[in-house]
Protein backbone atom coordinates (compact mmCIF):
# COMPACT_ATOMS: atom_id res chain seq x y z
CA UNK A 1 0.00 0.00 0.00
CA UNK A 2 2.71 2.37 0.91
CA UNK A 3 4.10 1.71 -2.46
CA UNK A 4 1.74 2.71 -4.56
CA UNK A 5 1.14 5.57 -2.48
CA UNK A 6 4.55 6.43 -3.56
CA UNK A 7 3.53 6.59 -7.63
CA UNK A 8 2.26 9.74 -8.67
CA UNK A 9 -0.71 9.38 -11.87
CA UNK A 10 1.91 10.58 -14.33
CA UNK A 11 4.34 7.81 -13.30
CA UNK A 12 1.39 5.40 -14.68
CA UNK A 13 1.47 7.17 -18.02
CA UNK A 14 3.28 5.33 -20.71
CA UNK A 15 3.41 7.58 -23.32
CA UNK A 16 3.96 10.46 -24.30
CA UNK A 17 1.56 13.35 -25.90
CA UNK A 18 2.90 13.24 -29.26
CA UNK A 19 2.84 9.25 -29.19
CA UNK A 20 -0.81 9.63 -28.41
CA UNK A 21 -1.26 11.85 -31.28
CA UNK A 22 0.88 9.73 -33.45
CA UNK A 23 -1.38 6.97 -32.53
CA UNK A 24 -4.34 8.74 -34.13
CA UNK A 25 -2.65 9.86 -36.83
CA UNK A 26 -1.40 6.51 -37.82
CA UNK A 27 -5.52 5.32 -37.18
CA UNK A 28 -6.39 8.13 -39.70
CA UNK A 29 -3.75 7.29 -42.46
CA UNK A 30 -4.75 3.62 -41.80
CA UNK A 31 -8.73 3.89 -41.82
CA UNK A 32 -9.31 6.50 -44.73
CA UNK A 33 -11.71 6.72 -46.33
CA UNK A 34 -13.85 4.99 -43.51
CA UNK A 35 -14.62 8.58 -42.13
CA UNK A 36 -16.74 8.84 -44.64
CA UNK A 37 -18.99 6.46 -44.12
CA UNK A 38 -18.39 6.18 -40.24
CA UNK A 39 -19.89 9.97 -40.26
CA UNK A 40 -22.51 9.41 -42.75
CA UNK A 41 -23.54 6.26 -40.19
CA UNK A 42 -23.22 8.90 -37.44
CA UNK A 43 -25.49 11.37 -39.01
CA UNK A 44 -28.14 8.32 -39.96
CA UNK A 45 -28.09 7.52 -36.45
CA UNK A 46 -28.88 10.77 -35.61
CA UNK A 47 -31.95 11.28 -37.97
CA UNK A 48 -33.22 7.76 -36.80
CA UNK A 49 -33.59 8.53 -33.02
CA UNK A 50 -35.75 11.94 -34.61
CA UNK A 51 -38.43 8.91 -35.78
CA UNK A 52 -40.74 6.92 -33.45
CA UNK A 53 -40.68 3.53 -34.82
CA UNK A 54 -39.43 0.69 -32.65
CA UNK A 55 -37.70 -1.30 -35.67
CA UNK A 56 -35.72 2.15 -36.23
CA UNK A 57 -34.23 2.19 -32.66
CA UNK A 58 -33.71 -1.89 -32.84
CA UNK A 59 -31.40 -0.68 -35.82
CA UNK A 60 -29.68 2.14 -33.64
CA UNK A 61 -28.95 0.52 -30.67
CA UNK A 62 -27.60 -2.33 -33.10
CA UNK A 63 -25.20 -0.03 -35.02
CA UNK A 64 -24.35 1.66 -31.65
CA UNK A 65 -23.16 -2.06 -30.73
CA UNK A 66 -21.33 -3.06 -33.61
CA UNK A 67 -19.53 0.06 -33.27
CA UNK A 68 -18.56 -0.56 -29.93
CA UNK A 69 -17.54 -4.12 -30.80
CA UNK A 70 -15.22 -2.66 -33.70
CA UNK A 71 -13.97 0.39 -31.46
CA UNK A 72 -13.11 -2.13 -28.46
CA UNK A 73 -11.55 -4.60 -31.33
CA UNK A 74 -9.51 -2.31 -33.73
CA UNK A 75 -8.58 0.70 -31.75
CA UNK A 76 -7.90 -0.79 -28.49
CA UNK A 77 -6.86 -4.37 -29.17
CA UNK A 78 -4.94 -3.53 -32.58
CA UNK A 79 -3.68 0.11 -32.31
CA UNK A 80 -3.53 1.60 -28.88
CA UNK A 81 -2.31 -1.38 -26.88
CA UNK A 82 1.12 -0.57 -29.49
CA UNK A 83 1.54 2.15 -26.65
CA UNK A 84 -0.35 1.25 -23.56
CA UNK A 85 -0.49 -2.90 -22.26
CA UNK A 86 -3.51 -1.39 -20.30
CA UNK A 87 -5.49 -0.66 -23.63
CA UNK A 88 -5.92 -4.82 -23.75
CA UNK A 89 -7.64 -4.88 -20.39
CA UNK A 90 -9.70 -1.74 -21.45
CA UNK A 91 -11.21 -4.08 -24.93
CA UNK A 92 -13.48 -6.37 -22.95
CA UNK A 93 -15.28 -3.20 -21.36
CA UNK A 94 -15.90 -1.99 -25.25
CA UNK A 95 -17.23 -5.26 -26.15
CA UNK A 96 -19.43 -6.05 -23.24
CA UNK A 97 -20.79 -2.28 -23.85
CA UNK A 98 -21.58 -3.50 -27.55
CA UNK A 99 -23.08 -6.91 -26.55
CA UNK A 100 -25.38 -5.24 -24.15
CA UNK A 101 -26.64 -2.06 -27.31
CA UNK A 102 -27.10 -5.73 -29.37
CA UNK A 103 -28.67 -7.55 -26.43
CA UNK A 104 -31.15 -3.85 -26.77
CA UNK A 105 -31.74 -4.48 -30.35
CA UNK A 106 -32.97 -8.02 -30.25
CA UNK A 107 -34.95 -7.87 -26.98
CA UNK A 108 -38.73 -8.30 -26.91
CA UNK A 109 -39.02 -5.04 -25.39
CA UNK A 110 -36.63 -2.36 -26.92
CA UNK A 111 -35.66 0.32 -25.33
CA UNK A 112 -37.64 3.19 -26.44
CA UNK A 113 -35.14 6.36 -28.15
CA UNK A 114 -37.63 8.82 -27.27
CA UNK A 115 -36.85 12.65 -28.93
CA UNK A 116 -39.68 15.00 -27.60
CA UNK A 117 -38.17 18.41 -28.28
CA UNK A 118 -37.91 19.12 -24.54
CA UNK A 119 -35.08 20.95 -23.16
CA UNK A 120 -33.33 17.75 -22.39
CA UNK A 121 -34.37 16.15 -25.64
CA UNK A 122 -32.96 19.42 -27.60
CA UNK A 123 -29.48 19.60 -25.16
CA UNK A 124 -28.72 15.37 -26.24
CA UNK A 125 -29.02 16.48 -29.98
CA UNK A 126 -26.49 19.39 -29.41
CA UNK A 127 -24.29 17.06 -28.06
CA UNK A 128 -24.95 14.11 -30.53
CA UNK A 129 -24.21 16.70 -33.29
CA UNK A 130 -21.54 18.11 -31.06
CA UNK A 131 -19.95 14.25 -30.88
CA UNK A 132 -20.26 14.11 -35.11
CA UNK A 133 -18.64 17.38 -36.06
CA UNK A 134 -18.27 19.50 -32.83
CA UNK A 135 -15.36 17.21 -31.74
CA UNK A 136 -12.39 17.03 -34.37
CA UNK A 137 -13.32 21.00 -34.56
CA UNK A 138 -12.33 21.55 -31.20
CA UNK A 139 -9.70 19.64 -30.93
CA UNK A 140 -8.19 21.23 -34.03
CA UNK A 141 -9.19 24.72 -32.13
CA UNK A 142 -7.25 23.60 -29.27
CA UNK A 143 -4.05 22.82 -31.60
CA UNK A 144 -4.62 19.11 -32.01
CA UNK A 145 -3.34 18.74 -35.96
CA UNK A 146 -5.70 18.17 -38.88
CA UNK A 147 -4.05 13.93 -39.34
CA UNK A 148 -5.04 13.31 -35.91
CA UNK A 149 -8.19 14.61 -34.84
CA UNK A 150 -10.51 11.89 -33.49
CA UNK A 151 -13.60 10.84 -35.89
CA UNK A 152 -17.21 8.84 -34.39
CA UNK A 153 -16.59 5.34 -35.25
CA UNK A 154 -12.95 5.64 -35.52
CA UNK A 155 -11.47 6.75 -32.14
CA UNK A 156 -13.34 5.96 -29.30
CA UNK A 157 -13.97 9.76 -27.53
CA UNK A 158 -16.87 10.84 -30.25
CA UNK A 159 -18.64 7.85 -30.34
CA UNK A 160 -18.54 7.13 -26.65
CA UNK A 161 -20.50 10.96 -26.30
CA UNK A 162 -22.43 10.49 -29.08
CA UNK A 163 -23.90 7.34 -27.15
CA UNK A 164 -24.52 9.05 -23.86
CA UNK A 165 -26.20 11.86 -26.12
CA UNK A 166 -28.48 9.26 -27.41
CA UNK A 167 -28.87 7.37 -23.97
CA UNK A 168 -30.50 10.54 -22.61
CA UNK A 169 -33.12 10.01 -24.76
CA UNK A 170 -33.66 6.18 -23.89
CA UNK A 171 -35.89 5.11 -21.82
CA UNK A 172 -36.93 1.30 -20.15
CA UNK A 173 -34.75 -1.74 -19.90
CA UNK A 174 -31.80 -1.82 -18.79
CA UNK A 175 -30.33 1.39 -20.16
CA UNK A 176 -29.69 2.77 -16.66
CA UNK A 177 -26.58 -0.30 -17.15
CA UNK A 178 -25.45 1.40 -20.22
CA UNK A 179 -24.54 4.47 -18.77
CA UNK A 180 -21.48 3.21 -16.60
CA UNK A 181 -19.12 2.42 -19.32
CA UNK A 182 -19.53 5.40 -21.30
CA UNK A 183 -19.03 8.14 -17.76
CA UNK A 184 -16.36 5.91 -16.53
CA UNK A 185 -14.88 6.20 -20.21
CA UNK A 186 -14.97 10.12 -20.35
CA UNK A 187 -13.38 10.12 -16.92
CA UNK A 188 -10.13 7.84 -18.15
CA UNK A 189 -9.79 9.74 -21.52
CA UNK A 190 -9.94 13.28 -19.60
CA UNK A 191 -7.82 12.02 -16.76
CA UNK A 192 -4.91 10.54 -20.20
CA UNK A 193 -5.17 14.07 -21.88
CA UNK A 194 -4.81 16.18 -18.63
CA UNK A 195 -1.50 14.25 -17.51
CA UNK A 196 -0.27 13.97 -21.09
CA UNK A 197 -0.29 17.77 -20.68
CA UNK A 198 -3.51 18.15 -23.40
CA UNK A 199 -5.34 20.82 -23.73
CA UNK A 200 -8.43 18.53 -24.63
CA UNK A 201 -8.43 17.14 -21.45
CA UNK A 202 -12.02 18.72 -20.82
CA UNK A 203 -14.25 17.77 -23.40
CA UNK A 204 -15.03 14.51 -23.10
CA UNK A 205 -15.96 14.70 -19.00
CA UNK A 206 -17.59 17.95 -19.51
CA UNK A 207 -19.78 16.21 -22.66
CA UNK A 208 -20.26 13.27 -19.84
CA UNK A 209 -21.41 15.68 -17.71
CA UNK A 210 -23.99 17.81 -19.60
CA UNK A 211 -25.42 14.48 -21.03
CA UNK A 212 -25.84 13.84 -16.94
CA UNK A 213 -27.39 16.54 -16.27
CA UNK A 214 -29.69 16.27 -19.13
CA UNK A 215 -30.77 13.04 -18.56
CA UNK A 216 -31.40 13.60 -14.88
CA UNK A 217 -33.76 17.48 -15.32
CA UNK A 218 -35.16 15.34 -18.42
CA UNK A 219 -36.21 12.02 -15.94
CA UNK A 220 -37.33 14.54 -13.28
CA UNK A 221 -39.51 16.58 -16.09
CA UNK A 222 -41.32 13.68 -17.37
CA UNK A 223 -42.07 12.69 -13.41
CA UNK A 224 -43.31 16.09 -12.65
CA UNK A 225 -45.66 15.98 -15.61
CA UNK A 226 -47.04 12.98 -14.96
CA UNK A 227 -47.87 13.51 -10.93
CA UNK A 228 -49.14 17.23 -11.96
CA UNK B 1 34.62 31.98 -14.43
CA UNK B 2 34.02 32.55 -18.23
CA UNK B 3 34.65 29.38 -20.50
CA UNK B 4 37.45 29.78 -23.15
CA UNK B 5 39.29 27.57 -25.57
CA UNK B 6 41.88 27.80 -23.10
CA UNK B 7 39.76 27.28 -19.58
CA UNK B 8 38.57 23.60 -21.65
CA UNK B 9 42.10 22.48 -22.93
CA UNK B 10 42.61 22.75 -19.04
CA UNK B 11 39.89 21.43 -18.21
CA UNK B 12 40.20 18.62 -20.78
CA UNK B 13 43.41 17.94 -19.25
CA UNK B 14 42.91 18.17 -15.96
CA UNK B 15 39.53 15.82 -16.53
CA UNK B 16 42.27 13.42 -17.92
CA UNK B 17 44.51 13.44 -14.80
CA UNK B 18 41.59 13.29 -12.56
CA UNK B 19 40.04 10.31 -14.52
CA UNK B 20 42.71 8.32 -14.86
CA UNK B 21 43.33 9.05 -10.51
CA UNK B 22 39.56 8.04 -10.37
CA UNK B 23 39.20 5.23 -12.16
CA UNK B 24 37.87 6.64 -15.14
CA UNK B 25 38.84 6.24 -18.92
CA UNK B 26 37.47 7.70 -21.90
CA UNK B 27 35.20 4.74 -23.59
CA UNK B 28 37.15 4.82 -26.78
CA UNK B 29 39.07 6.51 -29.02
CA UNK B 30 36.98 8.48 -31.60
CA UNK B 31 33.81 9.73 -28.90
CA UNK B 32 35.53 9.53 -25.67
CA UNK B 33 33.05 10.55 -23.08
CA UNK B 34 34.48 9.06 -19.54
CA UNK B 35 33.74 5.57 -18.53
CA UNK B 36 33.76 3.76 -15.46
CA UNK B 37 34.91 -0.35 -15.11
CA UNK B 38 31.62 -2.84 -14.81
CA UNK B 39 33.45 -3.83 -11.13
CA UNK B 40 32.88 -7.37 -12.23
CA UNK B 41 34.63 -7.84 -14.73
CA UNK B 42 36.52 -4.46 -15.70
CA UNK B 43 34.57 -3.87 -18.75
CA UNK B 44 34.59 0.21 -19.41
CA UNK B 45 31.07 1.67 -19.44
CA UNK B 46 30.31 5.14 -20.59
CA UNK B 47 29.11 7.45 -17.86
CA UNK B 48 25.77 8.32 -20.14
CA UNK B 49 24.18 5.77 -21.46
CA UNK B 50 20.02 6.06 -22.95
CA UNK B 51 17.06 5.01 -21.19
CA UNK B 52 13.45 4.27 -23.27
CA UNK B 53 11.18 5.00 -20.45
CA UNK B 54 7.98 6.96 -22.89
CA UNK B 55 10.26 8.16 -25.00
CA UNK B 56 10.59 5.35 -27.23
CA UNK B 57 7.19 4.01 -27.00
CA UNK B 58 5.92 5.25 -29.91
CA UNK B 59 3.72 2.46 -31.50
CA UNK B 60 3.57 1.80 -35.08
CA UNK B 61 3.98 5.45 -36.16
CA UNK B 62 6.93 5.43 -38.56
CA UNK B 63 7.71 9.28 -38.35
CA UNK B 64 8.49 8.60 -34.38
CA UNK B 65 10.06 5.40 -35.49
CA UNK B 66 12.70 7.24 -37.44
CA UNK B 67 12.87 10.04 -34.97
CA UNK B 68 13.44 7.77 -32.24
CA UNK B 69 16.47 5.81 -34.40
CA UNK B 70 17.81 9.15 -35.09
CA UNK B 71 18.11 9.75 -30.93
CA UNK B 72 20.10 6.64 -31.30
CA UNK B 73 22.23 6.89 -34.53
CA UNK B 74 23.28 10.49 -31.93
CA UNK B 75 23.92 8.34 -28.82
CA UNK B 76 26.06 5.88 -30.74
CA UNK B 77 27.80 8.80 -32.29
CA UNK B 78 28.52 10.68 -29.14
CA UNK B 79 30.46 7.01 -27.80
CA UNK B 80 27.28 5.71 -26.30
CA UNK B 81 26.94 2.42 -25.43
CA UNK B 82 24.11 1.31 -23.14
CA UNK B 83 20.89 1.26 -23.87
CA UNK B 84 17.92 0.13 -21.28
CA UNK B 85 14.44 -1.11 -21.59
CA UNK B 86 11.81 -3.09 -20.19
CA UNK B 87 9.09 -5.32 -21.45
CA UNK B 88 6.92 -2.74 -19.10
CA UNK B 89 7.75 0.25 -21.59
CA UNK B 90 4.72 -0.54 -24.49
CA UNK B 91 6.48 -1.02 -27.97
CA UNK B 92 10.01 0.50 -26.44
CA UNK B 93 11.89 -2.30 -27.06
CA UNK B 94 10.60 -2.81 -30.90
CA UNK B 95 11.32 0.77 -31.34
CA UNK B 96 14.93 -0.32 -30.44
CA UNK B 97 15.01 -3.25 -32.29
CA UNK B 98 13.66 -1.09 -35.18
CA UNK B 99 17.15 1.41 -34.63
CA UNK B 100 19.39 -1.00 -34.37
CA UNK B 101 18.82 -2.61 -37.51
CA UNK B 102 18.58 0.54 -39.44
CA UNK B 103 21.93 1.39 -37.95
CA UNK B 104 22.95 -1.78 -38.90
CA UNK B 105 23.60 -3.21 -35.24
CA UNK B 106 26.28 -0.91 -33.80
CA UNK B 107 28.91 -2.90 -32.26
CA UNK B 108 28.97 -0.56 -29.42
CA UNK B 109 26.16 -1.55 -27.90
CA UNK B 110 25.61 -2.86 -23.95
CA UNK B 111 21.97 -4.00 -24.26
CA UNK B 112 20.56 -3.96 -20.71
CA UNK B 113 17.12 -5.18 -20.19
CA UNK B 114 14.63 -6.16 -17.69
CA UNK B 115 11.94 -8.97 -16.93
CA UNK B 116 9.32 -7.77 -15.51
CA UNK B 117 6.52 -10.51 -14.82
CA UNK B 118 4.90 -12.04 -11.48
CA UNK B 119 5.31 -15.42 -12.86
CA UNK B 120 8.31 -16.93 -12.23
CA UNK B 121 6.84 -19.09 -15.18
CA UNK B 122 7.21 -16.86 -17.62
CA UNK B 123 10.22 -15.25 -17.04
CA UNK B 124 12.29 -17.31 -19.80
CA UNK B 125 9.65 -16.56 -22.50
CA UNK B 126 10.10 -12.90 -21.32
CA UNK B 127 12.81 -12.58 -22.03
CA UNK B 128 13.04 -14.31 -25.25
CA UNK B 129 9.95 -11.57 -26.48
CA UNK B 130 12.41 -9.23 -25.62
CA UNK B 131 14.91 -9.91 -27.23
CA UNK B 132 13.31 -10.73 -30.41
CA UNK B 133 12.04 -7.56 -30.07
CA UNK B 134 15.55 -5.57 -30.32
CA UNK B 135 16.95 -8.54 -32.56
CA UNK B 136 19.95 -9.08 -30.55
CA UNK B 137 21.64 -12.42 -30.20
CA UNK B 138 21.88 -12.06 -26.68
CA UNK B 139 21.17 -9.46 -23.47
CA UNK B 140 24.21 -8.32 -22.44
CA UNK B 141 22.64 -7.32 -19.51
CA UNK B 142 18.60 -8.13 -17.68
CA UNK B 143 17.93 -7.20 -15.36
CA UNK B 144 14.95 -7.91 -12.10
CA UNK B 145 12.30 -5.00 -13.11
CA UNK B 146 10.97 -3.12 -9.71
CA UNK B 147 12.18 -6.09 -7.41
CA UNK B 148 8.66 -8.38 -9.57
CA UNK B 149 9.33 -11.85 -8.08
CA UNK B 150 13.02 -11.19 -7.54
CA UNK B 151 14.00 -14.67 -5.60
CA UNK B 152 12.80 -16.99 -8.76
CA UNK B 153 13.81 -14.58 -11.79
CA UNK B 154 17.39 -13.74 -10.27
CA UNK B 155 17.36 -17.60 -9.83
CA UNK B 156 16.69 -17.77 -13.53
CA UNK B 157 19.10 -15.63 -14.35
CA UNK B 158 21.90 -16.74 -12.71
CA UNK B 159 21.38 -19.90 -14.68
CA UNK B 160 21.74 -18.30 -18.27
CA UNK B 161 24.69 -16.45 -16.95
CA UNK B 162 26.50 -19.54 -16.34
CA UNK B 163 24.86 -20.63 -19.92
CA UNK B 164 26.74 -17.75 -21.87
CA UNK B 165 23.07 -16.55 -22.65
CA UNK B 166 23.28 -13.36 -21.02
CA UNK B 167 26.71 -12.02 -19.56
CA UNK B 168 25.45 -9.73 -16.63
CA UNK B 169 22.46 -9.68 -14.34
CA UNK B 170 21.03 -6.84 -11.91
CA UNK B 171 17.90 -5.72 -10.30
CA UNK B 172 15.62 -2.50 -10.74
CA UNK B 173 13.76 -0.12 -8.51
CA UNK B 174 13.19 3.29 -8.90
CA UNK B 175 11.03 6.27 -7.25
CA UNK B 176 13.25 5.21 -3.96
CA UNK B 177 10.66 2.49 -3.45
CA UNK B 178 12.04 -0.55 -1.50
CA UNK B 179 15.34 0.40 -0.60
CA UNK B 180 15.48 -1.65 2.18
CA UNK B 181 14.97 -5.17 0.45
CA UNK B 182 17.17 -3.37 -2.37
CA UNK B 183 20.28 -3.20 -0.14
CA UNK B 184 19.57 -6.97 1.27
CA UNK B 185 20.15 -8.23 -2.30
CA UNK B 186 23.32 -6.21 -2.85
CA UNK B 187 24.82 -7.50 0.58
CA UNK B 188 23.69 -10.95 -0.09
CA UNK B 189 22.99 -11.93 -4.16
CA UNK B 190 25.56 -12.29 -6.32
CA UNK B 191 24.22 -9.63 -8.77
CA UNK B 192 26.31 -7.26 -11.60
CA UNK B 193 24.34 -4.14 -11.73
CA UNK B 194 21.90 -2.43 -9.45
CA UNK B 195 19.79 -0.07 -11.42
CA UNK B 196 17.88 3.01 -8.75
CA UNK B 197 16.68 6.26 -8.62
CA UNK B 198 19.07 9.05 -7.78
CA UNK B 199 19.27 12.69 -8.66
CA UNK B 200 20.54 16.25 -7.11
CA UNK B 201 16.98 16.00 -5.27
CA UNK B 202 16.91 12.19 -4.58
CA UNK B 203 19.53 11.16 -2.46
CA UNK B 204 18.51 8.64 -0.16
CA UNK B 205 20.95 6.36 -2.40
CA UNK B 206 23.56 8.19 -0.77
CA UNK B 207 23.31 6.68 2.64
CA UNK B 208 23.44 3.37 2.46
CA UNK B 209 22.80 2.01 -1.52
CA UNK B 210 25.70 3.72 -3.12
CA UNK B 211 28.52 2.88 -0.47
CA UNK B 212 27.11 -1.24 -0.22
CA UNK B 213 27.19 -1.27 -3.84
CA UNK B 214 30.81 0.21 -4.12
CA UNK B 215 31.81 -2.12 -1.12
CA UNK B 216 30.49 -5.49 -2.59
CA UNK B 217 31.45 -4.33 -6.47
CA UNK B 218 28.23 -3.67 -8.18
CA UNK B 219 27.69 -1.46 -10.81
CA UNK B 220 25.58 1.51 -10.33
CA UNK B 221 22.70 2.45 -13.19
CA UNK B 222 21.17 5.61 -12.32
CA UNK B 223 17.30 5.84 -13.70
CA UNK B 224 15.87 9.40 -13.34
CA UNK B 225 18.54 11.81 -13.23
CA UNK B 226 16.56 14.56 -14.12
CA UNK B 227 12.78 13.42 -12.47
CA UNK B 228 11.67 12.97 -15.86
CA UNK B 229 12.01 16.34 -16.52
CA UNK B 230 10.54 17.83 -14.24
CA UNK B 231 14.06 18.81 -12.47
CA UNK B 232 14.98 20.34 -16.07
CA UNK B 233 11.77 22.16 -16.38
CA UNK B 234 11.93 23.39 -13.34
CA UNK B 235 15.45 24.71 -12.97
CA UNK B 236 15.45 26.23 -16.21
CA UNK B 237 13.74 29.65 -14.66
CA UNK B 238 16.89 29.83 -12.39
CA UNK B 239 20.54 30.85 -13.74
CA UNK B 240 23.57 28.39 -14.25
CA UNK B 241 25.92 28.86 -11.76
CA UNK B 242 29.21 30.51 -13.00
CA UNK B 243 31.16 28.35 -11.10
CA UNK B 244 29.74 24.64 -12.80
CA UNK B 245 31.01 25.82 -15.61
CA UNK B 246 34.30 24.95 -15.03
CA UNK B 247 33.30 21.40 -15.03
CA UNK B 248 32.56 21.65 -18.98
CA UNK B 249 28.38 21.59 -17.78
CA UNK B 250 26.78 24.88 -20.06
CA UNK B 251 22.86 23.31 -19.30
CA UNK B 252 20.66 22.27 -16.29
CA UNK B 253 20.47 19.24 -17.99
CA UNK B 254 24.25 18.93 -17.70
CA UNK B 255 24.63 20.05 -14.39
CA UNK B 256 22.29 17.32 -13.29
CA UNK B 257 24.24 14.92 -15.11
CA UNK B 258 27.51 15.97 -13.88
CA UNK B 259 26.11 15.69 -10.03
CA UNK B 260 25.11 11.72 -10.65
CA UNK B 261 27.64 10.93 -12.69
CA UNK B 262 30.01 12.14 -10.12
CA UNK B 263 29.38 10.02 -7.27
CA UNK B 264 32.22 7.31 -7.11
CA UNK B 265 29.66 4.56 -7.10
CA UNK B 266 27.75 5.37 -10.22
CA UNK B 267 28.92 3.15 -13.06
CA UNK B 268 26.01 4.61 -15.85
CA UNK B 269 22.99 7.35 -15.95
CA UNK B 270 20.63 6.39 -18.24
CA UNK B 271 18.63 9.64 -19.27
CA UNK B 272 16.01 9.20 -21.96
CA UNK B 273 15.03 11.46 -24.49
CA UNK B 274 13.33 11.87 -28.06
CA UNK B 275 15.27 14.49 -29.13
CA UNK B 276 18.79 14.56 -30.99
CA UNK B 277 20.07 17.45 -29.55
CA UNK B 278 19.05 16.35 -25.87
CA UNK B 279 20.70 13.36 -26.30
CA UNK B 280 24.02 14.68 -27.58
CA UNK B 281 23.91 17.08 -24.87
CA UNK B 282 23.61 14.33 -22.26
CA UNK B 283 26.41 12.60 -23.49
CA UNK B 284 28.51 16.12 -23.55
CA UNK B 285 28.08 15.58 -19.79
CA UNK B 286 30.09 12.50 -19.53
CA UNK B 287 33.02 14.87 -20.47
CA UNK B 288 35.40 17.60 -19.32
CA UNK B 289 35.73 17.49 -15.45
CA UNK B 290 33.48 15.88 -12.87
CA UNK B 291 32.57 17.57 -9.71
CA UNK B 292 34.90 16.76 -6.69
CA UNK B 293 32.94 16.29 -3.09
CA UNK B 294 33.10 19.47 -2.44
CA UNK B 295 31.49 20.96 -5.63
CA UNK B 296 28.68 18.28 -5.23
CA UNK B 297 28.16 19.73 -2.46
CA UNK B 298 27.71 22.71 -3.50
CA UNK B 299 25.58 21.96 -6.60
CA UNK B 300 23.13 20.13 -4.22
CA UNK B 301 23.31 23.01 -1.55
CA UNK B 302 22.50 25.17 -4.60
CA UNK B 303 19.38 23.44 -5.86
CA UNK B 304 18.07 22.71 -2.75
CA UNK B 305 18.25 26.88 -2.22
CA UNK B 306 16.32 27.51 -5.33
Amino acid sequence: MAEWSSYSLSDLLLFSLQAYIGLFQLLNTTLWPAHLFTLATGLAIGLLVLTRNVARYRLVWGLLGLSWLWTGWYFFSVQYTAINWAAAYVAPAFWLQGLLFCLFAAAPRCPDINYTGTAAGRTAMIVYLFALVGYPAASVALGRPLDSVEFIGISPDPGVVATLAILVLSRGGFTWLAWIVPLVWCALTGLTLWMLGSPEFFIAPLAGAVAVVAAVSGRRMSRLLRTG
Amino acid sequence: MPVNRRSVLKGSVAATVAGAAAGLMPARAMATPLARPITSTGEMLPLVGLGSWITFNVGNNQKLLDASSDVMAAFFDSGGRMIDSSPMYGSAQATIGYGLKKLGMPKALFSADKVWTSSAGNGASQIETSRGNWGVPGFDLVQVHNLVAWREHLELLQSMKAAGDIRYIGITTSHGRRHADLEDIIASQPVDFVQLTYNVEDREAEQRLLPLARERGVAVIVNRPFQRGYLVDRLSSSPLPDWVTETGASSWAQFLLKFVISHPAVTCAIPATSKVEHVRENMAAASGVLPDAALRKRMADYVGQL
